[in-house]
């Protein structure tokens, strides 16, 4: 390939494995925690009591926690991990600088440390799966960038000319997560731990869904395909099945995917036209996403003999298996007929779960039993441990998603049943207490998840602490890359661009920003969704106190604020959704799982004082109800003195407050307060009641409604 | 596995990263297939709800609220009737216990709600027939909920006569009178 006339230099050097090692050791810790979380919240849907009414242990806040540790902490550090080890060795180069990995490396963990912190702490953005506060947004923007730069020098100083698949994936992955991080983070600050987001509503739910579908897409699956096009080849020492296949799927996935985020969105208010973009791209995904599986499953063609002994290999088939099986999932949900049926139901919670526990998760498996080893020197200290290992975490993985498949049909089911113009199961408790038992199955088949990986850990400390101590690291030996031949013109199409990787992210910059801007620029820019209606004014002082209470604690990750139209929705909830109401909230939450009832309609529902019991003991006016008890509420007390400022911060963004009730916020609040706690008339309230956050959350629940005497 | 997966028709490029080989197999024909059917099958999906004749989200919902009507209509309501018998106090009990005594306390003796054991009625004098008119349209402004969507009429007959048969138990923690006294 080189010119005749040079002799190329020959470079000496060695892979940092430190910092490889340092993210396979945070993978290992922030995964037990993950899915220690996972086992406990899934227990207390079981059993309430398991929320010991204690405010930071409770479901709404630990749900997010779980997911972010699930996600962030233990996917990230694993995704670090293998590409700061596979990319070394296939662009032949150490990183550009240790620094910067070692930056990257502590501040991500710093990160991870501060969402521990503040999740429990009720501190949240309120939008799923990126629930941190601004500061954190912040550090992760910065770290991202530090990452991304390191990445993209280590590439310009590479010795290999042309790019791997794997590095492919990893590059759409960072870049697209930068993009839609900063997007979906646009928030404006009220205090060192408040914000509100800048979009609202229908707006905000777009934005919202666009990224959380596309972190699925590339945390959760670009850069898994970029490690199992590495990993999965070194381990079976075989070559990848078909080169060709890699650049049609790879293409089309990462054009395809950005396009689906609205099929979180089905029957919502949402524009029509981008409900229904978000079907047909959720359904041609399913030949990019197979592309993958069976390029990995080819790649493993004669050598399924294998499979029966080396329990790495069984966790990469198992892994691609249940890919395909979520991915098939996911185009079929997006059907609209599914979607009504399963859409807030645990079906989702399964299939998600499939794709986490049986992709995620296995991959993750597979790569810390191939890579620990390696880098550490040594022997995996046992294959038995590492089978039984697989084992267990399968049979978690069945028990959990067909217990979670079994409990959304049933439910939904449940939901949907009417007869003769009325509801079979008005009682929304009588859907919840029917699957109880199929929670306990799933938090059993959690368990198991969880105890195989501990079994993980044993084996992998057993492995590490054997390894020779103080071993040198490998010199590795390979010729400069020379420039001049870079564009040596005697390439061309694909295997042109795989040499010039400038070219290269920008084709994948124009690939991911088609989608997002064709979908998500018009719904943005529509002023047409900004036309208020007299149904919903602002929220007063103390309504919006008692929102930012319910965002704290979580409630949307139980409770819907949307009703569909659908026959049975309408009939239970009330008046179906329309996009005007929800333009003064920011956020947007309209929630994605109906563990309890839809909420938007429950304004004027009950009186004040069933409330007030309700959210104290739940158990006091429904017997048979799951929602934790919020005993708290009654002590903690409302800030008044920052209302002014929390209205300004919304005048800002558009909410029409005067000044007169930006300036008697404070006044306002505590006269609605006290007109609560009189029509309660509790025979011995608790001291200073008017000022606790209990009254202005029931103040909030009151609001919710479209007022008819219009 | 089909026949084009036999190994000795692949062909070794010379691409080698970190030791990893790529083969030039080509696309899997049913995989390319299967792209090019769901590819045709949105361009028509998106067609036919986007410009074509395809309902919209609102009409499905309209049509679908028109056929429950009509179903509704068909179903002319019978005449209610108070049986006073003993099956008729256990079902009400039952109902009465389950979704009503959040509000009403299982002894009747009132929690959120009035107490409904005494003479005294907010609404209505107490005859059956009053009972059933605010069991069925609630008087929402003060958080009783309408009851005729969610419960059957004949059940909250049963409701009625269950709590005819309670009254004057006076339980031990009921709450005070509320209303007007009925002699
Ligand atoms: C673990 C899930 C869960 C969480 C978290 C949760 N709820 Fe609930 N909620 C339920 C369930 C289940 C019901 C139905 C049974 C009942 O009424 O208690 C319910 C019912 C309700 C109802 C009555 C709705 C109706 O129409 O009858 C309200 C109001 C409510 N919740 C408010 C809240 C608020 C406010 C929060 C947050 C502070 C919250 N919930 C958190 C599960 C939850
Ligand atoms: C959410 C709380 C709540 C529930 C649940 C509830 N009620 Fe009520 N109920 C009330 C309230 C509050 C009133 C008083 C309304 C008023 O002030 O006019 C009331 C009033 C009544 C009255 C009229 C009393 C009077 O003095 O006029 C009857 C009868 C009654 N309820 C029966 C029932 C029955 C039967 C059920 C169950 C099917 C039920 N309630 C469930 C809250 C409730």
């Amino acid at each position: 390939m080189t010119n005749d006339t040079n002799t190329p230099v020959i470079d000496r050097f060695s892979f940092d494995n430190g910092i490889v090692k340092a993210f396979l050791l945070a993978t290992i810790v922030w995964g037990a925690v993950a899915l220690l979380l996972g086992v406990v919240i899934a227990s207390q849907l079981a059993h309430w009591k398991l929320n010991f009414g204690i405010s930071w242990l409770t479901f709404g806040r630990l749900r997010p926690l779980h997911t972010n540790a699930a996600i962030f902490a233990f996917c990230g550090n694993a995704i670090f991990a293998g590409i700061y080890h596979s990319s070394q060795r296939l662009l032949k180069t150490r990183m550009f600088s240790d620094t910067l990995s070692k930056i990257h490396f502590w501040g991500w963990q710093l990160i991870i440390v501060a969402a521990a912190i503040t999740l429990p702490l009720g501190m949240t953005s309120g939008k799923e799966y990126a629930e941190l506060e601004w500061p954190i947004d912040i550090l992760i923007a910065v770290v991202w960038l530090v990452f991304a730069f390191n990445y993209f020098a280590t590439i310009k100083v590479r010795r290999e000319r042309h790019l791997y698949v794997a590095i492919w994936f990893y590059i759409a992955t960072i870049v697209t997560i930068t993009i839609l991080h900063v997007v979906n983070s646009l928030a404006i600050p009220v205090s060192l731990f408040k914000s509100y987001s800048l979009f609202a509503g229908a707006q905000d739910a777009l934005v919202q869904w666009w990224y959380g579908h596309n972190a699925v897409a590339f945390f959760l699956t670009t850069p898994f395909l970029g490690l199992m096009y590495y990993y999965l080849p070194k381990a079976i020492k075989q070559p990848i099945y078909s080169y060709r296949l890699s650049i049609i799927h790879f293409w089309s996935l990462v054009f395809i995917y950005i396009w689906a985020g609205p099929h979180h969105l089905l029957y919502s208010v949402l524009p029509e036209w981008a409900q229904t973009v978000g079907v047909v791209f959720s359904i041609t995904l399913l030949a990019p996403s197979w592309g993958g599986m069976i390029n990995g499953l080819l790649t493993m063609r004669g050598a399924w003999s294998r499979v029966r002994k080396e329990p790495i290999l069984k966790f990469f088939v198992a892994a691609l298996t249940l890919y395909g099986m979520a991915t098939f999932e996911g185009p079929l949900l997006s059907i609209k007929s599914v979607n009504s049926l399963a859409h807030f139901t645990d079906w989702i919670v399964g299939h998600v779960h499939s794709g986490a526990l049986g992709w995620n998760g296995f991959m993750i498996f597979a790569l810390l039993y191939y890579t620990v080893p390696k880098v550490w020197k040594t022997k995996l200290y046992s294959d038995k441990l590492a089978t039984t290992h697989f084992w267990v975490a399968t049979v978690g993985i069945v028990l959990y998603v067909l217990s979670m498949w079994a409990s959304g049909v049933t439910q939904g089911l449940m939901w949907q049943a009417v007869e003769g113009g009325r509801l079979v199961y008005p009682d929304f408790v009588e859907t919840v207490t029917k699957i109880i038992p199929l929670y306990y199955v799933r938090a059993f088949g959690g368990l198991l998840y969880f105890v195989g990986y501990i079994v993980m850990i044993y084996n992998l400390t057993k492995t590490i602490i054997s390894a020779p101590k103080n071993v040198e690291e490998d010199i590795i030996t390979a010729p400069r890359l020379d420039t001049n031949t870079l564009d040596a013109g005697k390439e061309s199409g694909h295997r042109w661009v795989e040499g010039v990787a400038s070219t290269f992210t920008t084709l994948v910059i124009v690939a991911v920003l088609a989608g997002s801007v064709i979908e998500i620029l018009p719904a943005i820019t529509a002023h047409t969704y900004m036309k208020p209606i007299p149904e919903k004014t602002p929220y007063s002082s103390l309504e919006l106190v008692g929102r930012d209470i319910y965002i704290r604690e979580g409630c949307y990750n139980c409770h819907s604020q949307q009703v569909r139209p659908l026959k049975n929705e309408v009939l239970r909830y009330g008046t179906k959704s329309v996009p005007e109401e929800y333009i003064y909230d920011h956020p947007f939450q309209w929630g994605s799982k109906r563990t309890g009832p839809d909420v938007s309609r429950v304004g004027g529902k009950y009186p004040d004082l069933w409330h007030y019991r309700h959210m104290i003991d739940p158990r006091s006016m429904v017997p048979q109800s799951i929602m934790p008890s919020y005993p708290w509420l009654t002590k903690g007390r409302v800030n008044f003195a920052e209302l002014p400022k929390k209205l300004k911060v919304m005048r800002l963004m558009g909410v029409p407050y005067s000044d007169d009730e930006i300036k008697n916020a404070a006044q306002d609040a505590r006269r609605q307060a006290k007109s609560i706690v009189m029509t309660m008339n509790l025979a011995s309230p608790p001291k200073k009641l008017e000022e606790r956050d209990i009254i202005a959350l029931i103040a909030y629940l009151q609001k919710l409604h479209l007022k008819k005497d219009i | 596995m089909s026949t084009n997966d036999q190994p000795q028709d692949d062909k070794l490029l010379d691409h080698n990263y970190d030791g990893i080989q790529e083969l030039d197999n080509p696309l899997p024909k049913w995989w390319v297939n299967l792209f090019y059917i769901t590819g045709i099958f949105s361009v028509f999906y998106f067609g036919y709800y986007v410009f074509g004749t395809g309902p919209s989200l609102e009409e499905e919902f309209q049509a679908s609220m028109k056929q429950d009507q009509e179903t509704q209509q068909t179903a002319t309501p019978s005449a209610i009737t108070f049986t006073h018998s003993d099956d008729s106090i256990t079902n009400g009990k039952k109902l009465f216990v389950s979704k009503c005594a959040a509000c009403h306390k299982a002894s009747g003796g009132g929690l959120v709600g009035p107490n409904l054991t005494d003479n005294y009625w907010i609404t209505g004098k107490g005859t059956d027939q009053d009972i059933f008119n605010v069991i069925s349209e609630g008087v929402p402004a003060k958080g009783m909920i309408a009851w005729k969507d969610l419960v059957k009429a004949n059940e909250i007959a049963d409701l009625v006569v269950y709590i005819q048969s309670i009254k004057g138990s006076n339980p031990a923690d009921g709450l005070p009178p509320n209303g007007n006294l009925v002699e």
